[in-house]
């Protein structure tokens, strides 16, 4: 018998990354009990669907990672509404905030992240949308008529916009960048959606900061350097910070998140972390956290690997995408571009048809596509074989991408 | 990465009533880039020359409606450009997703005419809430 197979696993957390460990872990052949354990009352769904799907249309279609007839059939036991507090490697437990204790050989630790808030901007009409619970109570605010604001043009508040439209609400964005989506996707592709979003009828006020933000009984007041604008609920979309509390009281080696090794591997050697709060050392890119449920999948499904016997590392190129309005967008290997990387365009960006490569030393290094998917597929390949191309292959539209990876013989 | 079944199109099986086989494209449509949309009845499908066999399957993914033949054919398998889901189009199997693509059997005839029949061999299935990964529609 495998001698890992009577061991029990613990996923602090219930997220994406719960979801995606104990389906591989399963897939792998771990044989001993796993548990899931979630603070929310509901066990592991899509986050993605929050400022998408469930947010313009509501429904549950697609929405649950775990039915409870697999998580049955499975041995996989969801505890939900449960905090824990630290986990007790020399007893090996984790603790509950409740004060019970649930054993456990292995624990992965996915406590995700919560909404950076701004300090007095709190209220009935103050939104930040993290959860289940978050989504549903801002969808009820989404109707023709009302104004809402969004804090923040990255990808959470441009879906947000996007789905708040298609409610018929009107929308302002705030920002403070001149550009949305400019900092994760590169100027052209920000550009691109941009203007995206003022074709949709979003009233923009981009690269002014916010002197204050007023909420009342009535609405929330935004000051700008330009004027003041009042709206009916405002959606503060200012980014994530790492949830380290219990990593901290389990005594972790935690900095911009917890530190885990390529493998996903904590500073004790039973103890991983993945997703949202963990602080990765990937094999391309050095020490990095990202918020990317694509990577957090990988990161489970690489630890789940490793404690199913199969020593693993998470070191494909990240990749994430977004779709605003009917627009798909992607983006691959972003993580890595340096300022001295040369950019180079296929196709048009402005017309929502187009990719961004960058490239260095004549190896591709990262892509991100405006309704042009196939053309990252391409690009991953071209990547992972390090296949030399040009910049002049690149952006010509009658050479065939998929002809590139052919013009090198792979030595393997 | 789940297993594949049993099932699979074979091609000119048990030789269904010949009438019935539509002529969608021409073997030399698909030499340069491998794959191309037809339409067999009102269906959109998409073929893909895969170690010179024909091989047809839904051209709409499972996910989000993006069209397969639009997006990728590496090392036989299929991608789909709306979230990188992976097909195999000989199976119509998504990988590391449940739901599958229905298939189609291809007879190439000697001239080089490739013909679809109507009816899927195998055939498509909806991804459902069990799906480990992305979004499953909207």
């Amino acid at each position: 018998m495998n001698p890992v197979s009577e061991q029990t696993l613990v996923v602090v957390g219930a997220g994406h990354v719960a979801a995606s460990a104990a389906r591989a872990l399963r897939r792998r052949g771990f044989a001993g009990p796993v548990v899931l354990i979630g603070d929310e009352p509901v066990g592991p769904y899509q986050r993605p669907h929050l400022s998408k799907e469930r947010l313009s249309a509501g429904g549950d279609d697609g929405l649950w990672l775990l039915t409870p007839a697999w998580c049955e059939a499975n041995d996989v036991t969801l505890c939900t509404n449960s905090t824990v507090e630290r986990i007790a490697a020399d007893t090996g437990s984790v603790l509950l905030a409740d004060g019970s204790s649930i054993p456990a050989d292995v624990v992965v630790l996915a406590t995700g992240g919560r909404p950076r808030r701004l300090p007095g901007v709190e209220g009935e009409r103050v939104h930040y949308i993290r959860t289940l619970a978050d989504s549903d109570r801002l969808r009820e605010r989404l109707s023709t008529g009302r104004r809402i604001g969004v804090l923040g043009g990255g990808f959470l508040g441009s879906e947000i916009a996007a789905a708040a439209l298609g409610r018929g609400a009107e929308v302002v964005v705030f920002d403070r960048d001149p550009v949305l989506l400019a900092r994760a996707m590169g100027a052209d592709i920000g550009a691109a959606l941009t203007g995206l979003h003022q074709r949709r009828g979003i009233d923009l006020r981009l690269g002014q900061a916010i002197s204050e933000i007023r909420p009342s009984a009535d609405g929330v007041t935004v000051v700008t350097e330009s004027g003041r604008e009042t709206v009916d609920d405002l959606v503060v979309c200012i980014g994530i910070q790492p949830n380290t509390e219990v990593a901290v009281s389990s005594g972790l080696v935690v900095g911009n998140g917890v530190e885990v090794d390529a493998q996903g591997r904590t500073s004790l050697p039973n103890v991983f972390a993945a997703g949202d709060v963990a602080a990765h050392d990937h094999p391309l890119y050095g020490r990095v956290r990202v918020e990317h449920v694509d990577v957090a999948q990988r990161q489970a499904a690489a630890i789940a690997a490793t404690v199913a016997g199969r020593p693993s590392t998470a070191g494909d190129a990240h990749w994430f995408w977004t779709d605003q309005y009917d627009v798909n967008v992607q983006g691959l290997g972003l993580t890595g571009l340096r300022p001295t990387d040369t950019v180079v365009t296929r196709g048009s960006l402005a017309d929502l048809d187009g990719t961004a490569f960058w490239l260095r030393d004549g190896l591709l290094v990262g892509g991100a596509s405006i309704e042009r998917g196939e053309d990252l597929s391409v690009a991953r390949e071209l990547m992972d074989l390090e296949i030399h191309v040009s910049a002049e292959q690149l952006a010509d539209e009658s050479v065939e991408l998929e002809d590139l990876l052919e013009q090198e013989e792979v030595t393997v | 990465m789940s297993e594949p079944t049993a099932i699979s199109p074979a091609p000119v099986v048990d030789q269904p009533d010949t009438d019935s086989w539509v002529h969608v494209a021409e073997l030399k449509d698909l030499a340069r880039r491998k794959r191309k949309q037809v339409t067999v009845g009102s269906c959109p499908v998409a073929l893909f020359l895969v170690d010179d066999e024909v091989l047809a399957v839904d051209d709409t993914c499972i996910h989000q409606e993006r069209s397969l033949a639009k997006g990728t054919l590496l090392n036989g398998q299929v991608i789909c450009p709306g979230h990188q889901w992976k097909f195999d189009p000989r199976t119509g199997e998504a990988e590391d997703q449940d739901g599958r693509l229905a298939t189609y059997a291809v007879q190439v005839t000697e001239e080089g005419a490739v013909l679809v029949a109507p009816q899927p061999v195998t055939p498509r299935e909806a991804t459902t809430s069990d799906s480990a990964t992305h979004p499953a529609g909207r």
